[in-house]
């Protein structure tokens, strides 16, 4: 019972925050720009203001349409119900890595589709886009997390993996863990539409990707789905931060552990939008045909991992 | 030079072999008779002039392609075909909502087959930009062709400077395109104040406006390309280096785009030793700006990796369309009004022209940067040779055809007056981002879609100027 409401509760909060920390990204940004920028509460304030909008359904659209901005939400929340946040060991045995992924890529899935509903020409192009990318990230994705479960005895439940590498104490920064962590980091950037494959601040029709997707949407469809790719990145950044480098989450439920889980894992959330932040500031966006490069990089990186889980 | 309408095409084309350029061309009204005249531009300025005969002429674009956007100008303004033109889709007057509302309706591009579609963007962006219609047709990321649809801004400001010659009409010319108010005023004035001896230190001060003004205008493009590439920590430099020239321009004249600063016959108000002094010294920390904000994006390897080779304008096809301004000099082609055609203070100033042969964003970026300098430069020069004097004197303007060309931020602008009895019967504007818009057509063929923006800002390119 204390295990249901602990894991109610930390994925709430998770929500609860993603938005601040979406703020704390932009104003970094902002900052690093000599810019004031907004007030790092200002996501709630535009989701709030989305939400009590009316909404407008191009005509070609069907019911797909208004169902997407649900399904995704919804994948997203699952999804925070299935990750280590604060404490490791969260609904288990449901949180499954390989589960996870295809989660993800439901959500991704329902996004292009709704791109393609609207009939205009940006979200086609936006959704073409996402597809030639997404073919590329999910091996990568696949392949950094099985070398992780690899490495921690070859369980994919995700709250098995934090005790497995905490057990197995700082020999753990071996080759594999980095390699992977740092495919992870890529697949990050990419699934998200940060700087250097998508640029999350241009509105310019013809570059798009992500935007490109949403621009059909309006009123508390759009809410749901800038709500949605908030938690998206939170919840990216919180597995670098409970799988990858589990040290300081929650073993047991025990206060002083929860409260040092909290701490650690809001300082290894805000690290990993610092470093987002700093990429999107010091990087140009990528020419389109340059991307599968990264990508490559990225799943040569997790097969390195994967290699030397067995050599070394 | 007068001649029979049908030699017309024969004498531009050996005018084009003797290294000049087809720079205006357009129709006016000479009592019953209607008489195109041909601006050629090179080392002077040659004047053509050949009355029509009924309704038609024979085209010049065949063997001339620069003349296509005239003759389809004159076609939509003055009904005269040109006979022979291969491309007549009206220029300005038109709706994307087809004919039912007005306008023409705006024709598929005509690329069909399996895999192309046809984008069309616009003429409302999601940009604080001007309105134009874009129609790209694609395969699959690749742009095969582009065709942009202006004149949502046209205000038909040409007749507007009909009239009395001696009226001042200084605030409409610098409505023209308005972040080149100072090039489109000077060249007004140019045209009214053929018979009129400028005071030197009129002609320093005009020169110094000018210059700011193509400063601030570059670092604006230079910012917009860095912004176009997601790059944002250069383009808020770059905004910002815009933003301090702009408070040296409100600071010195009152207005931070220059409005109001020129007067026929001078300068509105004398800049005081004070002044010179600021802007000197603002000019020379600025140098070192510029460098360090270009060094900042050209150290990005993923920056580079999107200016090089993008959007790329040959030498050739520059030529053929008399493409003019930083874009022509980034496509190796040495036209620069200021050199050519001295005006004002620069006959009496060292300036070297900047020109870059790759033809690519890169390319235009550099030749930006490389002006900036320059105009530092020529700004120190002003101000080191600047004498005291009177900083304006009566205009006295004679009947017969006057032209003013300048070199504006943007290239090279003509303005073209006829004046019979003290009045303007006909005013032509050529604004320089006219013959541009056609050479961006060119340059994005084979770039993918993504890329447009970059390229766009990169040619910086006037919507009001070209729909006047």
């Amino acid at each position: 019972m204390t295990c249901v409401i602990l894991s109610l509760s930390q994925a709430a909060l998770m929500i609860a925050l993603s938005p601040l920390f979406a703020g704390i990204l932009r104003k970094t940004k902002a900052r690093m720009q000599h810019r004031v920028g907004s007030s790092v509460f200002q996501p709630y304030r535009d989701v709030a203001k989305l939400f009590r909008k009316s909404e407008t359904v191009s005509k070609d659209a069907s019911w797909l349409f208004r169902f997407i901005p649900y399904v995704c939400f919804g994948s997203m929340v699952l999804l925070s119900l299935m990750t280590p946040f604060v404490l490791a060991d969260v609904a288990a045995p449901y949180g499954d890595l390989i589960s996870m992924v295809y989660i993800f890529t439901l959500y991704r899935f329902m996004m292009v589709l709704g791109g393609l509903e609207g009939g205009s020409v940006f979200g086609g192009m936006g959704s073409s886009r996402e597809m030639m990318m997404s073919v590329l990230i999910e091996p990568s994705l696949l392949l950094s997390l099985m070398a992780l479960s690899g490495l921690t005895g070859g369980s994919t439940v995700m709250s098995d993996i934090p005790p497995a590498l905490i057990g197995m104490g700082v020999i753990v920064l071996a080759p594999a863990l980095v390699l992977a962590a740092s495919s992870f980091f890529i697949t990050l950037l990419a699934e998200n539409a940060r700087v250097p494959f998508d640029n999350p601040s241009t509105h310019l029709e013809l570059t798009m990707v992500h935007e490109g997707m949403l621009i059909e949407y309006s009123g508390r469809g759009l809410g749901l789905m800038e709500l949605s790719s908030m938690m998206r990145i939170m919840i990216f950044a919180s597995m670098i931060g409970a799988l990858f480098f589990p040290w300081g989450i929650a073993l047991t439920s025990s206060p002083a552990d929860l409260a040092v889980g909290v701490a650690s894992m809001l300082l290894k959330v805000l690290m990993i939008m610092l470093a987002i932040a700093a990429i999107e500031s010091y990087l140009a966006k990528y020419r389109l045909f340059r991307l599968p490069n990264l990508l490559t990089a990225s799943f040569a990186l997790s097969l390195l991992a994967m290699i030397s889980l067995y050599i070394l | 030079m007068d001649i029979d309408v049908e030699d017309l095409s024969r004498v531009v084309r050996k005018h084009i072999e003797g290294g000049f350029r087809l720079a205006c061309l357009y129709v006016r009204d000479a009592g019953e008779d209607r008489v195109l005249e041909a601006i050629m531009v090179g080392k002077r300025i040659e004047r053509v002039t050949a009355a029509v005969d009924g309704d038609s002429f024979g085209s010049l674009t065949p063997e001339v392609s620069g003349a296509s956007l005239y003759e389809r100008e004159i076609y939509e303004t003055y009904g005269l075909c040109p006979v022979g033109h291969p491309d007549m889709r009206p220029l300005r007057s038109r709706t994307v909502w087809g004919p039912e509302s007005g306008g023409a309706a705006i024709p598929h591009n005509g690329i069909v087959g399996n895999g192309t579609f046809e984008i069309p963007v616009g003429p409302i962006h999601a940009g604080v930009i001007g309105p134009g219609h874009f129609r790209f047709s694609v395969a699959g990321e690749p742009i095969l062709m582009m065709k942009a649809y202006l004149g949502y801004s046209r205000r038909g400001i040409e007749s507007m400077m009909e009239g009395a010659a001696s009226k001042d009409n200084t605030q409409l010319a610098e409505r023209i395109s308005g972040d080149n108010a100072v090039a489109h005023t000077l060249a007004y004035l140019q045209t009214i104040e053929q018979d009129t001896k400028i005071p030197e230190r009129a002609e320093y001060i005009r020169t110094i406006y000018a210059e700011l003004e193509r400063i601030y205008n570059h670092f604006g493009t230079i910012a917009g390309i860095a912004l176009d590439t997601a790059l944002a920590v250069p383009a808020a430099y770059g905004n910002m280096l815009r933003e301090k020239m702009l408070r040296l321009n409100e600071n010195i004249c009152g207005h931070r785009m220059l409005w109001g600063a020129l007067r026929p016959g001078g300068v509105a108000r004398d800049l005081s030793d004070v002044a010179l002094a600021t802007i000197e010294r603002e000019a020379m920390k600025l140098k070192f700006d510029v460098n360090g904000l270009v060094d900042m994006m050209t150290r990005s390897p993923s920056f580079m990796d999107r200016a090089e080779t993008t959007g790329k304008l040959s030498y050739e096809d520059a030529l053929r369309l008399g493409v003019v301004g930083p874009v022509a000099r980034a496509s190796g082609i040495d036209n620069d009004v200021r050199k050519a055609i001295p005006y004002e203070a620069y006959g009496r100033i060292d300036l070297k022209v900047s020109k870059c042969p790759s033809g690519d964003v890169y390319a235009r970026l550099t030749v930006r940067k490389n002006e900036i300098i320059e105009s530092i430069s020529i700004i120190t020069q002003c101000i080191t040779r600047i004498k005291e004097g009177p900083v304006h004197t009566k205009v006295v303007t004679g009947d017969g055809f006057h032209i003013g060309v300048v070199e504006s931020p943007r290239g090279e602008a003509i303005h073209c007056a006829h004046i019979e009895n003290g009045r303007i019967t006909r005013y032509k504007i050529r604004d320089p981002s006219f013959p541009n818009w056609p050479a961006l057509e060119c340059a994005i063929m084979g770039n993918i879609v993504p890329d447009f923006p970059v390229v766009n800002k990169s040619f910086d390119l006037s919507y009001s100027g070209n729909d006047l």
